[in-house]
């Protein structure tokens, strides 16, 4: 007898779809395009999937088991990479859990140096007017495109969206993965796909013509640009960490998978190592750090937490691994920065706790600078101590908010928001990864702090922190503080730049081939650096 | 005047748990002149402080940075106190081998893991990081261990440990060996399905993953 067909309904939009038995939620939502996150790409580690599932289930596995414990489990949470359906099923999301991404916020371009314009006519760009030319940056998370005139360097439009590679998990690591279990195709498609549409998207908004469109330049981490090429990624994954591939490219669009831009040349900036790619180069450009004379430092903070510093003999960088929780991700009550993030935090003198959320609705969750906010507030309130632990018994009012729940110890910022011990230690170690990758790369190039004239950080995230945050983390030396700019969204300028000039390229490929990288985790010094600077400074006095 | 066991084993326990390696020295010294036996000062006075550190870790109190430091102080005592061992103490202890495998080269989860398994009184042999999956059965064969202990933190290294499992299978000797595994993306099904003995999620649950694939294995 055939099986009875299974329906399961996704809330709060109920969708129906039919399903066989023994299918995951995950497998279903995915062939019904329905949008739940998988941060680990269906690993069992990180129980971001989790949602509410009510009906025929199979028993919950033991990941599920250890990711959520009894208590939710008897609330009918599940892992959809785990929980199979047996019979009719009805799904919702978690509440406070990532809703819809509207109203992503990111910053698309960074603060504009002078951009230098070549003539299109001078490099062999003729034909009818407009000239038009996309600049592209590959983000792990998120694409942005935006469209320019090739004249007048004026911008036209603009628009993003999340990496379509993102269901498949949030890190470069798992999406190399999926390519050693599913082959290059199944990246490199799905983002060429995603780029033409966001360029076709912004031309239709501006009223023009594909065939207008004559050059794009694209910038990315080196694992993005491998998949975008087509290229294996499978070295980038293990150590010691050999890119098959960092050459600038400098061809018809159609040669390199976009084939739905005939009339359009990309330009491909040049990558430097495994882990400091074609968006640093970018920076570099954008900044105008290699050209400078002093020792200067550009950190872009994010995953890979890529660092460049200029020292009176050259360049040389280096990537730590902050991991995802100064976006926001692999923290309980994380969210990127959308409405009803937690994006800033203050105390006053009262000991009072303030914050604002993106859109000044309700809070929903903690993204990355309201988190690095409230780490350095807890820390001034005493009641986070310098070894990270979060501690109840001091005479503070904060203290007030601070209770054992779950087998964890939690912090409430605002109803049904919490900040938990584990998130704490997350942040401990994305801070170490960040404040000991900076001493030791001083250090190698024996450069000592305050002879570093200037700190540039960048990154569409790093934008919104504050830097007196980061010196009570003990991220920076005090010393900087004065010393910090923030410059965006560096990978578009320096996009940018490439895009409108061919000098700018060249520029970009003789820095790329100046930078020297070094291997951190090689360093003998590493381990004991990197645990030391777990620990946050004591109260300033 | 000379202080008695009582207090010279509390200090040796008192000064791991507390990050004081100087009150650690000091009293595995002040054992060594009382004339106190050496594997006993180890057992109820170390390790007792060492496995208390472990706890305070396990419940989110203590975290690398502490017990770490905990564990330098416990080192540091035990060079004074190892010397004063009688040979019958050292005893047969069950032997380890331990590494983060191929292509992987984070391995601070991995040395703490080292570090409470000699505690528990395994013998561990630690291979380090990045190690060539066939080492791990060699360095095992070669030291009669029966715990093979294989760590990675990246996603794009964790079929190494799956080899390994198959590699004992050809070689026919699977059932000599108890395999663990851990790290981050590791999962306790990832460790069902490729047919791992143990799956331990950090360092203090790892010793407890360990004695019960022993007791399992006496019983």
């Amino acid at each position: 007898m055939p099986n009875q067909p299974i329906t399961v309904t996704f809330e709060p939009d109920g969708v129906h779809v039919s399903a066989e038995p023994g299918a995951t939620l995950k497998e279903i939502a995915a062939g019904a395009g329905v949008a739940l996150e998988h941060p680990c790409g269906g690993l069992g580690t990180c129980g971001r999937c989790a949602v509410v599932a009510v009906g025929a289930l199979e028993p919950p596995t033991g990941d599920e088991r250890t990711m959520l414990g009894e208590e939710r489990l008897a609330g009918d949470v599940r892992l959809s990479c785990r929980a199979r359906v047996t019979g009719d099923v009805t799904v919702r999301p978690l509440a406070n859990a990532h809703g819809a991404s509207a109203g992503l916020r990111i910053l698309e371009t960074g603060e504009q140096r002078e951009i230098a314009l070549e003539s299109p006519a001078a490099r062999g760009i003729t034909g009818g007017r407009p000239l038009l030319g996309a600049v592209v940056d590959i983000g792990t998370t998120t694409v942005v495109a935006a469209i320019f005139d090739l004249e007048t360097g004026k911008r036209l439009g603009s628009a993003s969206a999340l990496n379509p590679q993102h269901p498949f998990g949030h890190d470069v690591m798992s999406r190399i993965t999926h390519v050693a279990a599913h082959g290059t195709e199944s990246m490199r498609e799905p983002i060429a796909s995603e780029i033409e549409r966001l360029i076709a998207d912004v031309l239709r908004t501006v009223g023009q013509p594909m065939r207008a469109l004559r050059e794009v330049a694209l910038a990315g981490n080196t694992t993005m640009i491998h998949l975008l090429l087509g290229i294996d990624p499978a070295p980038l994954g293990v150590a010691p960490y050999e890119p098959a591939f960092v050459d600038p490219v400098e061809r018809p669009a159609a040669e390199v998978g976009l084939t739905g831009m005939p009339e359009a040349a990309v330009y491909v900036l040049p990558g430097i190592s495994a882990f400091i790619g074609a968006d640093i180069t970018a920076g570099l450009l954008a900044t105008g750090l290699a050209e400078q004379e002093t020792s200067a430092l550009l950190i872009d903070l994010g995953t890979n937490g890529e660092m460049v510093l200029r020292t009176p003999e050259g360049l040389v960088a280096a990537s730590t691994a902050a991991g995802p929780a100064l976006e926001g991700a692999s923290i309980a009550y994380g969210m990127r920065a959308e409405a009803g993030a937690i994006e800033r935090v203050s105390m006053d003198e009262a000991g009072e706790l303030h914050y604002e959320t993106i859109g000044g609705g309700e809070a929903r969750g903690l993204c990355g600078s309201g988190l690095l906010d409230l780490v350095a507030v807890l820390l001034d309130a005493g009641v986070l101590d310098p070894t990270g632990r979060l501690r109840a018994e001091g005479p503070h009012p904060l203290a007030a908010r601070i209770s054992d729940t779950q087998g964890t110890r939690v912090f409430e910022i605002a109803p049904g928001v919490l900040l938990t011990q584990k998130d704490v230690r997350q942040v401990q170690l994305a801070n170490a990864a960040i404040a000991s990758g900076i001493e030791m790369l001083l250090d190698s190039a024996g450069v000592a702090p305050e002879s570093v004239a200037e700190l540039v950080i960048a990154g569409g995230f790093g934008y919104h922190v504050k830097a007196a945050a980061l010196v009570r983390m003990g991220m920076i030396p005090p010393m900087w503080l004065d010393r910090v700019s923030f410059a965006g969204n560096t990978a578009m300028t320096g996009a940018l730049m490439a895009l409108l000039d061919t000098a700018a390229r060249r520029r970009a490929e003789s820095i790329a081939r100046h930078v020297s990288a070094i291997d951190l985790a090689g360093h003998p010094d590493f381990q004991n650096t990197f645990v030391s600077a777990m620990r946050f400074p004591s109260a300033s006095a | 005047m000379p202080r008695s066991t009582e207090e010279i084993l509390a200090d040796l326990a008192r000064g791991v748990l507390d990050l004081d390696e100087d009150l650690a020295v000091a009293a595995a010294h002040e054992a060594v002149d009382a004339g106190m036996d050496a594997y006993e000062a180890i057992t109820k006075g170390l390790v007792v402080g060492m496995n208390e550190a472990g706890r305070l870790y396990d419940e989110e109190e203590y975290f690398v940075p502490e017990l770490l430091i905990c564990s330098d102080a416990m080192y540091a005592a035990l060079d004074v106190l190892r010397p004063h061992l009688k040979v019958a103490d050292q005893g047969v202890k069950i032997g380890c081998v331990i590494g983060v495998v191929k292509g992987d080269t984070h391995d601070i989860g991995k040395n703490l893991v080292k570090i409470m398994l000699d505690v528990a009184g395994f013998e561990v042999h630690d291979l380090g990081r990045d190690v060539p999956l066939a080492d791990f059965i060699e360095k095992a064969k070669e030291t009669n261990s029966q715990l093979i202990c294989l760590s990675t933190l990246m996603t794009t290294t964790m079929d190494g440990m799956a080899a390994i499992i198959q590699m004992l299978d050809e070689e026919g000797i699977r059932d000599r060996f108890k395999v663990m595994i851990g790290g981050g993306p590791i999962s306790r099904s990832f460790a069902e399905k490729i047919g791992a003995d143990g799956y331990a999620d950090n360092a203090s649950s790892a010793v407890r993953v360990a004695t019960e694939l022993f007791a399992t294995a006496a019983a």
